[in-house]
C-alpha cells in the first residue's frame, strides 16, 4: 500500500521541513543582544572587573573539591566541583574575542584563565601535600584516572562542550548553566590531578594531566569559537577593530596546533581501544586457563609485538601456574607475553566468643 | 642461588604473585618442528635469550618457544611430575639437575651431546651436573657473585678508597656511616625465592673465613649449620645486616625491600647507599633505573671483588645456568648442542650481562668492559666454588636455608634458626639408588 496519501506520516518534503526547523538557524543578533552578551562575558572575564574575586574563589574551591573527590574516589564530589567550575566565562570570552577579532579582550580573558588555572593547581597541590603525599597513578580509580589521560575521544568531548557552551551563550533559552557543567567536565579533573601529581612528584602522571588540560582548553575554545561564529556572534556592523588580523592568525595557529595534537591523541585512542579488546580476550583466556579464579583487577596492554598482562585474582585454591597462562596468551596472539599474577586465597573465617 | 634479572615480583601477606613470560616469536602458529624451553629468565633477559636464537631458528627451521617463570624451580618439578616436561630447561641449580636425574626425569647428555657438554667446560662444573658417571646438563652461563657494587663518581667526590680486605670493608662501612650516609643497601624479598641474597652473603663469608675445604664439607653436610664456623659467618653478615647504622632503612629494612629495590639504591643522582653486594647480573635488576647509568670504572656504577682476610686466597662464588634435557627428539638434541657451542656463546656475549663458562672463549671477546673484567677476575681467582644453596638438596638449599636466613633477619634467634635448617636436611635413602631402567 502506498503511503503517499497517508496523512499520519510525513512526506519527504515534510521531513526536510522538520529537519530545517530542528537545526538552529544562523541569525543576526540585535545590537542589544550583542551588547548584553558582550557585557556578560567581557566584563566578567577581566581580572580588573567585578567578577574576578568570585572567579578566583570558585577556582580555588572547585579544584579543592575535585582533588578531594579524586583522592576519595567520590564521583559525587567531583561532579560537585564541576558544578562550581568557573572557567566557562573566560573561555567563552576568549572565543567571543576571537570571533570579533578584539585582541585586547582576548588577552584579558586569557590572562584570567591562566590565573584561574594557577589558582586551581595551587589549591589541588595543597590538598595533595596535606592529604595525599606519595600519590601514584594507580591510587586513583580507573574511571577518574581516565579523565586525566588525554585521548581523541576526550578531545571530541571538549570540542562538543565548547560548541554547546557557545550555542547556549547566544541562545540563553538553551540552558547556559548546564553548558558550564559540560565545560567543567573537561577542565576540573585534569587541573585537580595536575596539583595532586605535582604534590606527589609523579612527573609522568603530571605530564599526562597537563596534556589533558591543555588539549581540552584548546578544544573548548575552538569549539565555542566555531559555534559563536556559526550562530551569528561575529560583528557585522563593519566596525574596524584594531588587531583583528593578528587574532585571525591566532585562530589559524590554534586550529593547526590542535590538529597536530589530535594525531598522537588518535593513535593513543586507537591503542586504548585495542587494549580494551585485548583485555576482553585475556579475560576469556583466564577463564579457560583456570575456571576457579575470579578476576579482581586486570590491566592488559599489547603493543609492538609484545603484550603485558597484570592480573589480580581471587579463588578458593591456588590457581594454575602463571607460565601456562603466558604460554596460552602468547600462542593465541603470536607475541611475546609477560604475565604477572597476584593471587589472594578467598577464605572465610568467622568466629564468635561469649563470656 | 643464581638469579638473573627477575623483576616485578612482589609478595605480600596472603598474596601470591608470580611472573611469567611466553615467547612464541611473531608467528601465531608454527610451520616447522617446535622445541619448548622452560626457564627462570623473564623480562629483558628472556628477550636476549630468545633473540640470540633467531639465527639458529632461521638456519634450522626449528621454532624455539621459550616460557619463563619466576617460580621456575617449583613449576619445573610440577611439570615433570605430571608428564608435561618441556624439551629443555634452563636450570640454575645443579642440585635440582641431579635430583631430576635421580628421579629419572632428566635425560643424560650422550653421544655427541656428551662431547658438547664436557669438552670445553671446567671438570668441576661438569661434576656438579653429573650422576653415576653420566652428565645430565650442559653449562650455558655462569654468574660470578663475589662482587660489591659502588659508584666511582660518589667515591671520588667523598675521597673514599676501594677496600681489599674484610677489615678494610668494615672500616669503609663505618667511614660512610660516620658521614651520615647509609653504607649498604640490602633487600632479600624475591617472591617465592625470598632469602637467596642473604644466603649468598653467608656463603661468601663461609668461603672466606672457614676456607674451601670447610665450605665443601658444609655443602655435603659433613659439617652442620650449627658448626661454629658457619655460625661465625652468619654473625659476620649480621654485623652489617642487623646494624641499623650500616644498612639503608635500618636493621629490618632488608626483609621489607625487594632484591630489585635494594639494587636500585646504589644508583641515581642521590643514591640511598654506597655499597651493594650482588652478582654480575645486577644491571639487569635495575630496570628503568638503569637507563642512563654509566657503568664504567670511573662512571656511575662499577664493581670490586668481595674482599677476604688479609693475605687470604682470592675467592669467587659462582652461580650459573645449566641446560637439562627431558625429550630426545632430533630437534631438541640439535638445540641442546647449539646452546653448548662456542657459536651460541659468541652470539649471546655480543649483548652485555652474559659470561660464558666455555674455556676456549677468549675474554677479549667480551665487547662489554664489565663482563670482560668480571670474567677475568673469575679466571684469576685462586678459589672458585659454586653457590652452596644451589648444590644442597632442594629442601635445604632453596627451602629451609632461604627461609631461615629471612627469619633471622626478621628477628629470629640464630641458634634455633640454624638448628631448624639442619633439621630440614633429608635423611639418607634407605634403599640404594638404582638408575632408571636398571631394574628388572
Amino acid at each position: 500500500m502506498s503511503s503517499a496519501g497517508d496523512p499520519s506520516r510525513p512526506s519527504g518534503r515534510g521531513a526536510g521541513e522538520v529537519l530545517r526547523r530542528l537545526v538552529p538557524r544562523r541569525v543576526a543578533l540585535t545590537a542589544e543582544q550583542r551588547d548584553g552578551i558582550e557585557h556578560a562575558l567581557y566584563d566578567r572575564a577581566d581580572l580588573a572587573g567585578p567578577g574576578a574575586r568570585n572567579f578566583l574563589v570558585l577556582s580555588l574551591l572547585s579544584s579543592t573539591i575535585a582533588a578531594l573527590g579524586l583522592l576519595l574516589d567520590s564521583a559525587p564530589a567531583v561532579i560537585g566541583a564541576m558544578l562550581l567550575g568557573p572557567f566557562i566565562t573566560p573561555l567563552l570570552a576568549m572565543s567571543a574575542a576571537l570571533v570579533q577579532g578584539v585582541a585586547a579582550r582576548l588577552w584579558r580573558a586569557a590572562l584570567m584563565t591562566l590565573v584561574g588555572v594557577l589558582a586551581s593547581v595551587a589549591a589541588a597541590t595543597l590538598v595533595g601535600w596535606v592529604v595525599g603525599p606519595g600519590l601514584r597513578s594507580e591510587d586513583l580509580s580507573g574511571q577518574l584516572l581516565a579523565l586525566t589521560r588525554p585521548g581523541l575521544l576526550d578531545l571530541a568531548i571538549a570540542f562538543a562542550a565548547g560548541i554547546a557552551a557557545g550555542f547556549a551563550t547566544l541562545r540563553t533559552e538553551a540552558g547556559g548553566a548546564l553548558s558550564g557543567v559540560a565545560v567543567s567536565v573537561t577542565i576540573e579533573p585534569p587541573l585537580a590531578a595536575m596539583g595532586l601529581f605535582l604534590a606527589a612528584g609523579n612527573h609522568v602522571a603530571l605530564r599526562q594531566a597537563v596534556l589533558a588540560a591543555v588539549t581540552n582548553f584548546g578544544a573548548l575554545v575552538v569549539g565555542a569559537t566555531v559555534a559563536m561564529a556559526w550562530w551569528g556572534f561575529a560583528d557585522r556592523a563593519g566596525r574596524v577593530v584594531p588587531g583583528r588580523a593578528r587574532v585571525r592568525w591566532g585562530v589559524a595557529v590554534w586550529v593547526v596546533a590542535l590538529a597536530a595534537v589530535a594525531v598522537p591523541l588518535a593513535a593513543y585512542s586507537r591503542q586504548v581501544v585495542e587494549n580494551t579488546r585485548y583485555e576482553e580476550e585475556v579475560s576469556a583466556v583466564i577463564q579457560e586457563w583456570d575456571p576457579s579464579v575470579r578476576i579482581v583487577t586486570l590491566d592488559a596492554e599489547i603493543r609492538g609485538g609484545r603484550a603485558t598482562v597484570k592480573v589480580t585474582l581471587s579463588g578458593p585454591r591456588t590457581p594454575e601456574p602463571a607460565w601456562r597462562l603466558a604460554e596460552m596468551l602468547s600462542e593465541r596472539r603470536g607475541v611475546s607475553t609477560t604475565v604477572e599474577v597476584t593471587f589472594t586465597l578467598a577464605t572465610e573465617d568467622r568466629a564468635v566468643a561469649t563470656p | 642461588m643464581q638469579r638473573g634479572g627477575r623483576s616485578g615480583r612482589v609478595i605480600a601477606a596472603a598474596c601470591l604473585l608470580v611472573a611469567a613470560v611466553g615467547c612464541g616469536g611473531s608467528r601465531p602458529s608454527s610451520v616447522g618442528p617446535v622445541v619448548t624451553v622452560f626457564g627462570g629468565l623473564t623480562d629483558e633477559e628472556a628477550d636476549l635469550f630468545v633473540r640470540s636464537l633467531s639465527d639458529f631458528e632461521h638456519d634450522t627451521g626449528i621454532d624455539v618457544r621459550y616460557v619463563g617463570s619466576s617460580n621456575f624451580e617449583s613449576d619445573l618439578q610440577e611439570r615433570v611430575r605430571r608428564g608435561d616436561a618441556p624439551d629443555l630447561a634452563l636450570v640454575p641449580q645443579p642440585g635440582l639437575v641431579q635430583q631430576l636425574a635421580a628421579d629419572g626425569y632428566a635425560l643424560p647428555y650422550d653421544g655427541d651431546l656428551a662431547v658438547a657438554a664436557t669438552g670445553d667446560i671446567d671438570e668441576r662444573l661438569v661434576e656438579l651436573v653429573s650422576l653415576h658417571g653420566a652428565v645430565y646438563a650442559s653449562w650455558y652461563s655462569i654468574a660470578p657473585k663475589s662482587l660489591v657494587w659502588y659508584s666511582p663518581r660518589e667515591f671520588r667526590t667523598r675521597g673514599l678508597e676501594v677496600p681489599t680486605t674484610w677489615d678494610g670493608l668494615l672500616a669503609l662501612t663505618d667511614e660512610i656511616a660516620a658521614s651520615g650516609s647509609a653504607p649498604w643497601c640490602l633487600g632479600v624479598r624475591d617472591g617465592g625465592s625470598t632469602g637467596w641474597v642473604a644466603t649468598d652473603w653467608v656463603e661468601d663469608l663461609v668461603l672466606r673465613t672457614a676456607g674451601p675445604e670447610a665450605y665443601d664439607a658444609w655443602v655435603a653436610h659433613d659439617i652442620s649449620f650449627g658448626d661454629r664456623r658457619i655460625a661465625t659467618a652468619v654473625e659476620m653478615f649480621g654485623a652489617i645486616a642487623l646494624n641499623g647504622s650500616r644498612v639503608s632503612g635500618g636493621n629490618r629494612a632488608s626483609v621489607e625491600l625487594t632484591v630489585q629495590q635494594a639494587a636500585r639504591g646504589v644508583v641515581g643522582a642521590h643514591p640511598e647507599c654506597l655499597l651493594h653486594r650482588q652478582a654480575s647480573f645486577l644491571p639487569d635488576l635495575l630496570g628503568a633505573a638503569g637507563r642512563g647509568v654509566e657503568i664504567a670504572p670511573d662512571g656511575d656504577l662499577w664493581v670490586f671483588p668481595f674482599p677476604g682476610a688479609e693475605g687470604a686466597d682470592s675467592a669467587m662464588l659462582l652461580g650459573g645456568t645449566a641446560i637439562s634435557r627431558f625429550t630426545d627428539t632430533p630437534e631438541a638434541r640439535r638445540l641442546a648442542a647449539h646452546l653448548a657451542s662456542l657459536d651460541a656463546a659468541e652470539l649471546r656475549t655480543a649483548q652485555p650481562g652474559f659470561i660464558t663458562p666455555l674455556r676456549s672463549f677468549d675474554t677479549a671477546g667480551y665487547p662489554d668492559e664489565l663482563d670482560r673484567t668480571i670474567a677475568e677476575w673469575t679466571l684469576a681467582a685462586e678459589v672458585v666454588r659454586f653457590d652452596a644453596s644451589d648444590l644442597m638438596p632442594a629442601e635445604v638449599g632453596v627451602g629451609a636455608f632461604w627461609q631461615g636466613m629471612t627469619a633471622w633477619l626478621s628477628g629470629a634467634r640464630l641458634g634455633p634458626t640454624l638448628a631448624q635448617i639442619d633439621a630440614a636436611w633429608p635423611q639418607p635413602a634407605a634403599v640404594p639408588y638404582s638408575p632408571p631402567g636398571s631394574q628388572g
